[in-house]
């Protein structure tokens, strides 16, 4: 794959060109035809929720304008590509907007450019002309890797092209098809976060998780080899502050020169039965392995159809360094608390019975005991449970309406059908681009780790939680209710003191507990 | 201060919603939350145009708050941007922060609706003193002209440190009376979310209980030095 330097101009020169020209010869000038796929974030997109004052500038013109996202600017936002650094500014127009509001809006847009980029075919063609089932740029393996592929057996090494063997159940099934996703089941694949419980959709089935990363964080642990306990244990590692590259823009003017730095995403899946089903969600076609239960018998090897349900991206980056957290969801998946409240509800969701009181079915209950799988069950639910779960915390009216808009412009394709719940952002931009006072030029990319006392930096919103991936944690009670960076703040990893009594031990793990499965 | 208020009967302030009591805000409310209190809380005071006075005003509020303090104003406000730069302010330009925990607009209505006409003659100090050499210090030196104006800034400065309120005719009574009355050492927890965001426990290199927003494994190195916590 080669980076189409005249193709991103093109794209670059017509984002730009939105702000002068008007819109329906901006929309004559784009050429949405299949392209040879491009590494993603070549170019950076530089497109923001305010018109730039010229291209490529991130500067807003004055005054500020909203980028509008309708039929006029589609072309160009869904060949826009992947931002590599938030831009976003405390104007608009509205006057009765708070900068607080402000910034939110900025980067509400940022994360669908996001979501558009990832889920953009990864053949390179627009994602207006994906089907249900087309590969996604993130589901191709030149982009991103699956954990379990990076944190192999007994800590061995990799390299990014490594064609990593399936287990033993889904060798044949694998072989005849080796584009086929493998799922490997761990506790964390069918387990909510902190253990909080196990997440049963309408069908009886478990929802599945899975964690994948880009190529920038696979470099950084493969260097520091990250992907073996041991090799965190050493006394080499003992000095190391955990510190992955951060995403930036290329230097204002000019077109070249970004990266987007360290991506990790978070999916959430359901399996899908029924073709009706197949029609309203994207798809895989997958092969799930289930946990292992005994060391003498391989577990069974199912092969599914999974539905995309969540969808997380963490996204560090040279100005918010405590990472940009995004999160997306199937519209389908549950209804809000004020939807049930004042029941208008839909005809079915994904993890809801609109016909269930709350007697029969009390919400947002963790099924019963055991949560694994079982094997001579597949993916079936052991119990007749089905989680019945509320979204407790709604979207802000800012967030939906944004929503529509982008849901208008992916009319006729599956991710019409997802929708960005917020995203939440280091509100404290001085915390959050800060350096370490000892800076030193040979550290890269030379952040800092140590970000105390709260690294945190002021998330914004305080709160947020995918009703698919923090189901049990939802809500607004510090410390407890879900917040990305709260949480992944104390991320660890299983670094050691160094032998000198002196040194400050610190094992943070810049806000990622990946590490933790080094193997 | 010639003594210090001491604990006594206290309560937590009512009428709150929920997530507020509970110290966090929903997206929803922070953000409408702000609108609404944005548009409630213009002063009136000092000579601006009138869509730019609730900015300005919580500008200066957290400047005459920096001063009082000796906290750094980004700590206090976190997103507050003096521009063009800290020693030569223009409130039209620069911004009062954008945090969604927002204590000072809280800390501010709470003031305003009890102390409004003082709370008006602080922030016009405030506003005069922009161009002085050593801004705090001609801050703290102007509102002690009169008991109104100074006892009024103490409060401010507990209310920041303490995330309670102490009213400044009860501090006036401790300093001044040889035998204030025991009412004079009461005090109100403003809110639950105050007490998440009370210095005093910072100012101590520490946290306050139960509300930690430290990294894991903080206890087991000595703390950060004093000036990370509150920035000066």
């Amino acid at each position: 794959m080669r980076y189409n330097r005249s193709a991103a101009v093109a794209v670059l020169g017509l984002v730009g060109a939105l702000s002068s020209f008007p819109s329906s010869q901006a929309q004559a000038q784009v050429t949405p035809s299949a392209q040879a796929p491009k590494p993603l974030g070549q170019p950076c997109n530089l497109m923001s929720d305010l018109v730039p004052a010229n291209p490529p500038s991130p500067k807003p013109a004055v005054p500020p304008r909203l980028t509008p996202v309708d039929a006029t600017t589609k072309n160009s936002i869904l060949n826009s590509g992947l931002p590599c650094q938030e831009i976003v500014s405390t104007e608009g127009p509205d006057k009765t907007k708070t900068r607080l509001e402000n910034l939110q809006r900025g980067f509400d847009f940022y994360s669908w450019l996001t979501f558009i980029a990832f889920n953009s075919p990864a053949d390179g063609r627009p994602i207006d002309q994906s089907m249900p089932n087309t590969k996604t740029k993130w589901e191709d393996k030149a982009n991103f890797k699956q954990l379990l592929d990076v944190m192999l057996p007994g800590g061995a090494a990799s390299e990014w092209t490594d064609k990593i063997p399936p287990p033993s159940a889904c060798k044949s099934q694998f072989e005849a098809n080796p584009d086929i996703m493998v799922i490997d089941m761990i506790e964390e694949t069918f387990n909510q976060p902190f253990k909080t419980g196990a997440l049963i959709d309408q069908q009886g089935n478990f929802a599945l998780f899975d964690i994948l990363m880009n190529r920038q964080m696979f470099d950084y642990i493969k260097k520091h080899k990250l992907y073996s306990k041991n090799e965190q244990l050493s006394a080499a590692n003992s000095n190391l502050k955990i510190d992955f590259p951060a995403g930036v823009n290329p230097p204002d003017g000019q077109v070249e020169g970004g990266d987007p730095g360290g991506i990790i995403i978070k999916v959430s899946w359901k399996v899908l039965d029924s073709d009706q089903e197949k029609r309203k969600f994207h798809t895989v076609d997958a092969l799930v392995s289930l946990p292992r239960h005994d060391a003498t018998t391989d577990p069974p090897c199912l092969r599914k159809t999974l539905g995309l349900i969540g969808f997380h991206v963490m996204h560090k980056t040279k100005s918010r360094l405590p990472w940009i957290w995004t999160s997306f969801e199937h519209v389908d998946n549950v209804p809000e608390q004020q939807e049930v409240n004042t029941r208008k509800l839909k005809s079915s969701y994904s993890f809801y019975n609109p016909r269930c009181n709350t007697t029969t079915c009390p919400v947002n209950q963790t099924p019963p005991r055991p949560w694994d799988p079982q094997p001579s069950l597949g993916l079936k639910f052991h119990s007749p449970f089905k989680s019945q779960i509320v979204r407790t915390v709604p979207l802000t009216d800012d967030t939906k309406k944004m929503n529509k808009q982008f849901q208008s412009i992916l009319k006729g394709t599956v991710w019409e059908n997802y929708m960005l719940l917020s995203t939440q952002w280091p509100s404290d931009f001085n915390c959050a681009r800060k350096v370490a006072p000892d800076a030193k030029p040979e550290l890269d990319p030379n952040t800092d780790v140590e970000k105390e006392p709260d690294m945190n930096c002021a998330p914004a919103p305080t709160f947020l939680a995918n009703s698919t991936l923090e189901t049990y944690s939802q809500g607004s009670v510090p410390l407890a209710s879900s917040s990305c960076m709260a949480c992944h703040g104390n991320a660890t990893s299983y670094q050691l003191p160094s032998a000198n009594p002196n040194a400050k031990f610190f094992n943070q793990s810049d806000f990622t507990f990946i590490l933790e499965k080094a193997r | 201060m010639s003594r210090l208020p001491h604990p006594g009967p206290n309560s937590i302030a009512r009428g709150q919603k929920e997530d507020e009591m509970a110290g966090g805000f929903t997206r929803r409310t922070v953000l409408a939350g702000a609108a609404a209190a944005t548009a409630a809380i213009s002063v009136g005071a000092v000579d601006s145009p009138a869509n730019a006075q609730p900015r300005q005003d919580m500008i200066l509020f957290v400047l005459l708050s920096g001063a009082l303090t000796g906290i750094a104003e980004a700590k206090l406000a976190p997103g507050f941007r003096p521009l063009p730069s800290l020693t030569d302010i223009d409130l039209e330009k620069s911004e009062p922060g954008s945090d969604p925990v927002d204590v000072k607009q809280q800390y501010f209505n709470w003031v305003n609706k009890r102390r409004q006409a003082t709370l008006r003659r602080l922030l016009q100090i405030t506003k005069d003193s922009l161009k002085s050499p050593d801004r705090p210090q001609a801050i703290i030196d102007k509102v002690q002209a009169t008991p109104d104006t100074k006892y009024l800034a103490r409060s401010i400065a507990l209310m920041w440190y303490l995330g309670a309120w102490y009213d400044p005719d009860n501090l006036r009574a401790l300093a001044e009376q040889p035998n204030p009355p025991a009412k004079a050492s009461s005090f109100e927890v403003i809110s639950p979310k105050a007490y998440t965001q009370g210095w005093a426990l910072r100012v101590a290199q520490a946290h306050p209980m139960g509300f930690s927003e430290m990294q894991f494994g903080y206890w087991s190195r000595p703390p950060s030095p004093r000036t990370d916590f509150i920035g000066n």
